[in-house]
């Protein structure tokens, strides 16, 4: 109970630092012109259904989190922390801190993408149950690619590390992409194994870009089910994953 | 009890050694003044001791736990003490508090009585953007004093701060070892140093270079040589060659740092160039001698700064008598 005391202080802490210096206002203008652009009402007669809201505002919101989460962990990265991880927190104390502040930025643009939406252009067949349906693996989505966005920062990984997740995610984000068959013959030695790799390391990105499908069809079965566990598996792994490299390395702050 | 427990600490920068091999021991209830040049490695060295970094080799106790464990009873200050600036001083040391979880009441009254022993009483509610530099290390201390620790480690308090700040500074230091602390200090203030430490090192190229109770430095080294005659230059190249530290004026030559070997190859220098010795005069050494002789890389590393002896006086001044 102590612990967790200790890690809501800090992300209140960061939150209100991240509010009061101003950073903020680029969230906020970037959701004007979202907003602007993609849901008001262009006439009378253009009807907005969920799906597209959802479509739109997933690609708006986790773009923006990645944006979020980078500043964060250029704040967590400057010489004030050291005071901090002077603290009894701890350093996964104050890395769990950033990223709930990542997470708290990115639900709150998506509530008020949402709000807007419903204030301005409300979708066709629009109630909470829908609105939630999408909601619940859109926030898990965030809190995937702000550990993702955490785990890449310099204040986590040692350069070299970070190349190889990059790769490793670059890798599997390809997919069922054709790039490679166009310069790669898939039935050679060489194709078959780089396919092989490309399965296995895909497999751990299976649930983040399943819970984006999710979030815009919002079909819910037994195999929503195992999307939504596998956001939380996946967002629990890469949380391990972070605190455990962080927990290892030396701190320089600057 | 040891309050810092250092033996055989190496730590490297991409391949730089930084730490080679230091031992270091600090009792509980003393107050360490260490002193090197820019570079030594104090501040790698204060880093490891709050577990920021990890060692390389050797063993780090700090008051008998891992570094990182003893957050709880360490404060600390660090060398560029930056700030999260947007909230006043109150508001920052209550949420420093929290994160160590203090709170209520009992928080709410250390943080007042620490802004008074800080004197910042009246600047508390302010921003902390408006503080100038000797304010804001002020609070520094406050917030390395906020959990009532039994070690401080602090970094350079007097850095940048302008000759009353460095003052002002000084007589905190003084108050918190009147207070009982356990204190490390990192300083490149030799009278910081002084005036408040019970003991001091200088850490040279990652190595304790000497060490010595600060009690011993007044009178320690140093001796004065008073020639017959005024010698030429060429004297000068000589007394360079056993020593850089080495100064003449006219018929006088000093060593600010005396070592019974040193001595002794200048006065065999001085006979065999055919001089006369006139007087030879013990000095009062300072730190700032000291250091200087040990940074130069003049000094074998020693366990505690050599008392004046000089065996060879009586041997000069009985052949003076013979002759």
């Amino acid at each position: 109970m102590t612990r967790y005391r200790q890690i809501w202080a800090w992300t209140r802490f960061t939150l209100s630092e991240y509010l009061r210096s101003g950073r903020v206002l680029i969230e906020l203008g970037a959701l004007i012109v979202f907003a602007y652009i993609f849901l008001r009402k262009p006439n009378s007669a253009a009807i907005l259904d969920a799906t597209q809201f959802f479509s739109m505002t997933a690609v708006f919101v986790l773009a923006q989190s990645i944006y979020t989460s980078s500043v964060l962990m250029s704040m967590g990265s400057r010489a004030q922390g050291y005071v901090v991880l002077a603290r009894p927190l701890g350093r996964k104390g104050y890395l769990m801190g950033l990223f709930l502040v990542a997470v708290i930025i990115g639900a709150i643009n998506f509530v008020l993408c949402s709000l807007i939406v419903t204030l301005i252009n409300q979708p066709i067949r629009w109630n909470f149950s829908i609105w939630g349906a999408g909601a619940l693996p859109l926030i898990l989505e965030i809190g995937i690619v702000a550990a993702l966005v955490m785990l890449l920062s310099g204040l986590v990984l040692t350069s070299g590390w970070r190349l190889l997740v990059l790769g490793v995610v670059a890798l599997a984000s390809l997919g069922s992409a054709d790039i490679f068959s166009k310069v790669i013959a898939l039935d050679s030695t060489f194709g078959k194994l780089l396919s092989a790799v490309r399965t296995l390391v895909g497999i751990p990105l299976t649930p983040l870009l399943a819970g984006f499908e999710l979030t815009t069809q919002r079909l819910y079965s037994t195999q929503s089910l195992a999307i939504i566990l596998g956001q939380i598996t996946l967002l629990v792994a890469l949380l391990a994953f972070s605190m455990a490299a962080f927990d290892r390395r030396d701190i320089i702050l600057n | 009890m040891s309050a810092i427990y250092i033996e055989g600490l190496r730590k490297s920068y991409d391949a730089v050694p930084v730490l080679r091999g230091l031992n270091l021991n600090v009792e509980a209830g003393q107050v360490y003044g260490l002193l090197g040049p820019n570079g030594a490695g104090k501040s790698t060295l204060l880093h490891l001791l709050m577990g920021f970094l990890r060692p390389d080799a050797g063993r780090i106790e700090v008051l008998g736990l891992a570094p990182s464990a003893a957050h709880r009873q360490v404060g600390y200050l660090p060398e560029r003490l930056r700030y999260h600036t947007h909230c006043s001083g109150r508001e920052y040391l209550r949420y420093i508090g929290r994160f160590g979880d203090e709170h209520g009441p009992g928080l709410r009254d250390r943080i007042t009585a620490l802004l008074t022993l800080v004197g910042l009483e009246e600047a508390a509610d302010r921003r902390m953007k408006t503080y100038s530099k000797g304010m804001l290390q002020r609070i520094g201390i406050a917030q390395a004093l906020l959990a009532d620790p039994d070690l401080l480690l602090i970094d350079e308090p007097s850095s940048g701060l302008d000759p009353a700040g460095q003052v002002e500074m000084q007589e905190l230091l003084v108050e918190l070892r009147s207070r009982g602390h356990t204190i490390f200090l990192c300083s490149h203030q030799m009278d910081e140093i002084t005036n408040v430490c019970d003991r001091v090192g200088i850490l040279v190229r990652g190595e304790l270079a000497a060490e010595t109770s600060v009690a011993n430095l007044p009178g320690t080294e140093g001796i004065m040589i008073t020639l017959v005659e005024i010698p030429a230059e060429d004297l000068d190249y000589g007394l360079r060659a056993l020593d850089p530290l080495i100064t003449r004026e006219g018929r006088r030559i000093t060593i600010p740092v005396n070592t019974p070997a040193l001595q002794a190859r200048l006065l065999q220098l001085l006979l065999d160039e055919g001089f006369t010795v006139a007087t030879l005069q013990p000095t009062l050494g300072t730190l700032r001698d000291l250091y200087l002789h040990v940074v130069t890389g003049n000094a074998a590393p020693v366990e505690a700064t050599p008392q004046v002896t000089m065996p060879l006086l009586d041997t000069l001044l009985a052949e003076e008598e013979n002759q």
